[in-house]
């Protein structure tokens, strides 16, 4: 049967209410995610059929208000504004309602029909306290649904609540802020104003266009700035404005702010009964240790280190299982396709290039998980609070902890775009360039193929766990660095919430995981594949012709030597030379321009091309070990290139919209990491050689 | 009066003006830290990020930002 009405319900909260996974309740997996035109916020939409109705969620970015103060906000606003969702639903942390309910109040001002969806209302249970939930619908006119997340409870409420609201059952009634005699008095001046302008009210509630005036929001005053009329308006928000900080000695926008938390207030005060003082919680307990000055580092480090041997230990099997599977399949198809251009092009493009990618699928897999367990659990939080310091020392931010983070095992793609809740530009662009210097998942498998190929697997973990320690060393003396000779300045302010400690769901986990992990392999089968098979192109022709009596090694060599690919590895070779590489690992970097783990799938295809009989591959791992024009030396320095330098095209192109976007800016980036790469791995390669350490 | 950076661990404190910019301003008053309101410090190393405690939740704040935090000891 067809759906008889299409609702589209934005979901707005803060960060930490708990709204991803209400989210992905709602919609499991039938979710699709995009971007907001104009910017690179993810936006995540998810579809369900509810009582004959398709319902549309469209999850917004967590936010504490929504002003026009940080991109994330002004996402959630505009889509709001201009996409008028038929309902809104508000996701409120019901064990924090006091902080989460001032998006309430603006979230009403925008005149959509708001259901409130009171989420972890078992924790307010347990602490003793509870919500009288009928009255609360009352006190604010809002259908109003208790719910705990992470038991998935309360879905089916919440799905009612909104199909009713939108046929009418049920009623969401406006009372709004009572923000006082004298705002109200300026609130009318400035409205009446307005009303005059009836192409803007048409678009804007009214009432939110004066409020939004007398707090002075740039975007508000700029919309009304492109007015013919616009000059007496704004006049009048200034007035207004004046007057008031005369009246009450203090910003219009802190008094705003102070009669909306009294709205709150009361509201919370009528609907909450209290029990005396909040106990010392569980969370206190833990932070006492987790954050304690000394403790606090050595903590970290050891968490770190977990989510490595964590990862690298129990992936090695599934990894094995993955990469017998490769091979297999490599041999197979050397039987089944006749001997030739076909041939090559399935076994070396096609397997030997994105086969050597997937292979390290559990691997990435496994880190996803943990680092989502970290995330959920809340330490990530705690962990940028213990960074604060040190970042502090290289001119760094407590905050830009988080997309390093990000970066690290994820992708600087997102981390770079994480570096928007810093309010300075100096700091954003810091750490933006900085951000591409951790280990991405997609480098993962550049190291696990090296490490695993030259270092005993004992050692396996610790040289992987030493890579992570030289990439935030080489991004912190870089950022000090950038911060001493090119901006120079204060580091700006930070604050964030600390939300309490909570045992992660595993299905949460496992989405989070697989919602990486699905972008990884889809990563693999388009960008990666399209660059393999250019790869493999650039090293099969022009293809040579056979001489007499050669044998069919030297034929093997020779065609790679002398294919386009090929001469541009030599052309480049001098650079690379001082670096203990040939113009194969030239190659290799080149491409891995296009994305990291092309590094792999081109080592890949050289020596799958290399090989003489296609039927019995090697994996590359043993490949490489066999092959003397290696080293450990060799491999390390290798490494620490791949380690540092430039970022792959997409974190360039993201890099340069987000920096301004500044061509300058991108530019000193491509030159600063090639300088800082080329350096780091002559240092590495050169002292191995002078303390011999072998060639 | 002093500043939010100079309150010790487990000191209370009410807000009584915030001495900062547009920007500054903002973040705190939409994590309702205004003028009037309650907290607790909960860890103040004296270098650092401040951890408070107010309306409900912990709340981690840049130490250069609590320079900028005017309270009053309770």
């Amino acid at each position: 049967m067809a759906a008889k009405g299409k609702i589209t319900v934005a979901l707005a909260g803060n960060p930490n209410s708990g709204k991803s996974t209400i989210f992905n309740n709602l919609t499991g997996a039938r979710q699709h995610v995009g971007n907001y035109p104009g910017v690179t916020v993810e936006k995540k939409e998810g579809s369900v059929v509810y009582a004959d109705h398709e319902i549309t969620f469209v999850d917004l970015p967590g936010t504490y208000s929504l002003s026009a103060n940080s991109e994330d906000e002004v996402v959630a606003r505009d889509f709001l504004l201009k996409d008028r969702p038929d309902i809104a639903v508000h996701i409120v942390d019901a064990s924090n309602l006091e902080r989460n309910l001032y998006l309430y109040t603006q979230l009403q001002e925008l005149e959509i029909p708001v259901v409130l969806a009171m989420n972890m209302s078992d924790i307010v249970e347990k602490r003793g306290s509870r919500i009288d939930y009928a009255r609360f619908s009352r006190l604010l006119g809002k259908p109003v649904v208790p719910m705990v997340g992470n038991k998935n409870k309360g879905t089916q409420g919440l799905l009612e609540a909104v199909v009713n609201l939108y046929k009418g059952k049920l009623k969401a009634e406006r009372i709004p802020v009572d923000y006082g005699e004298d705002i109200r008095v300026e609130l009318d001046k400035v409205e009446a104003l307005l009303k005059k302008e009836a192409g803007l009210i048409s678009r804007y509630p009214v009432g939110w266009l004066g409020i939004k005036l007398l707090e002075d929001d740039p975007w508000v005053t700029d919309l009304i700035a492109q007015l013919p009329a616009g000059k007496a308006i704004f006049f009048q928000g200034e007035k207004s404005r004046q007057h008031l900080k005369q009246h009450f000695s203090d910003d219009p926008e802190v008094i705003i702010a102070d009669k909306r938390y009294g709205f709150i207030s009361g509201v919370c005060t009528e609907a909450q009964s209290r029990t005396a003082e909040q106990r010392h919680d569980l969370s206190d307990k833990i932070d006492k240790v987790i954050l304690n000055r000394f403790l606090g580092l050595p903590i970290f480090a050891v968490v770190m280190y977990a989510i490595f041997k964590f990862t690298f230990t129990f992936s090695e099997p599934v990894v094995g299982w993955f990469e017998a599977f490769f091979e297999k399949a490599g041999g197979s198809a050397a039987r089944v396709i006749p001997e030739g251009l076909t041939q090559s092009f399935v076994v070396d493009g096609l397997i030997g290039g994105v086969g050597g990618v997937l292979g390290f699928f559990p691997l990435v897999l496994f880190m996803f998980f943990a680092i989502a367990f970290f995330e959920d659990s809340g330490y990530m939080a705690r962990a940028a609070f213990v960074m604060d310091r040190i970042m502090h020392k290289f001119g760094l931010h407590g905050k830009s902890f988080l997309p390093m983070m990000i970066s690290t095992n994820g992708c600087a793609v997102p981390g770079i775009l994480a570096t928007r809740t810093l309010d300075s530009k100096k700091d954003r662009l810091i750490t933006m360039m900085v951000t591409p210097f951790m280990i991405c998942g997609a480098k993962l498998p550049i190291f696990a193929l090296f490490i695993g190929a030259f270092f005993a697997s004992e050692q396996g973990a610790n040289i992987m766990f030493l890579m992570y320690v030289l990439s935030v060393i080489i991004a912190f003396v870089s950022a000090w660095i950038l911060k001493k000779f090119v901006f120079k300045g204060e580091p700006s302010h930070f604050v964030m919430e600390l939300p309490p400690y909570r045992v992660p769901t595993i299905q949460g986990l496992m989405l989070k995981m697989w919602e990486r992990g699905w972008l990884y392999i889809k990563k693999a089968g388009t960008i990666i594949l399209l660059i393999s098979i250019i790869i493999w192109g650039g090293f099969t022709f022009p293809q040579r012709e056979t001489g007499e009596g050669e044998s069919e090694e030297a034929i093997a060599a020779s065609q790679m030597e002398q294919s386009y690919a090929g001469k541009i590895g030599k052309f480049i070779e001098p650079a690379v030379k001082p670096l203990g590489m040939d113009w194969r690992g030239g190659v290799a970097l080149m491409a891995g321009v296009a994305a990291k783990e092309v590094v792999v799938s081109t080592m890949g295809t050289i020596y799958s091309l290399g090989e003489v009989d296609p039927g019995e591959a090697e994996p590359l791992k043993e490949a490489l070990q066999k092959d003397p024009s290696w080293s450990p030396l060799k491999a390390l320095a290798f490494l620490v290139f791949c380690l540092i330098y430039l970022p792959c095209f997409v974190a360039m192109a993201v890099f340069y919209r987000e920096s301004g976007p500044s061509l300058k800016w991108t530019l000193f980036l491509i030159f600063w990491t090639t300088l800082m790469a080329w350096t780091a791995s002559f240092l590495v390669y050169q002292g191995g050689r002078l303390l011999a350490l072998g060639g | 009066m002093k500043k939010l950076s100079d309150i010790k661990t487990g000191c209370v404190a009410v807000i009584v003006f915030i001495q900062g910019g547009r920007g500054a301003i903002h973040r705190l008053t939409e994590l309702g830290l205004l003028p009037g309101e309650k907290l607790t410090v909960i860890h103040n190393s004296g270098s650092g990020p401040v951890i408070i405690s107010a309306m409900g939740s912990k709340l981690s704040i840049g130490y250069g930002l609590a320079q900028k935090i005017i309270v009053r000891g309770e």
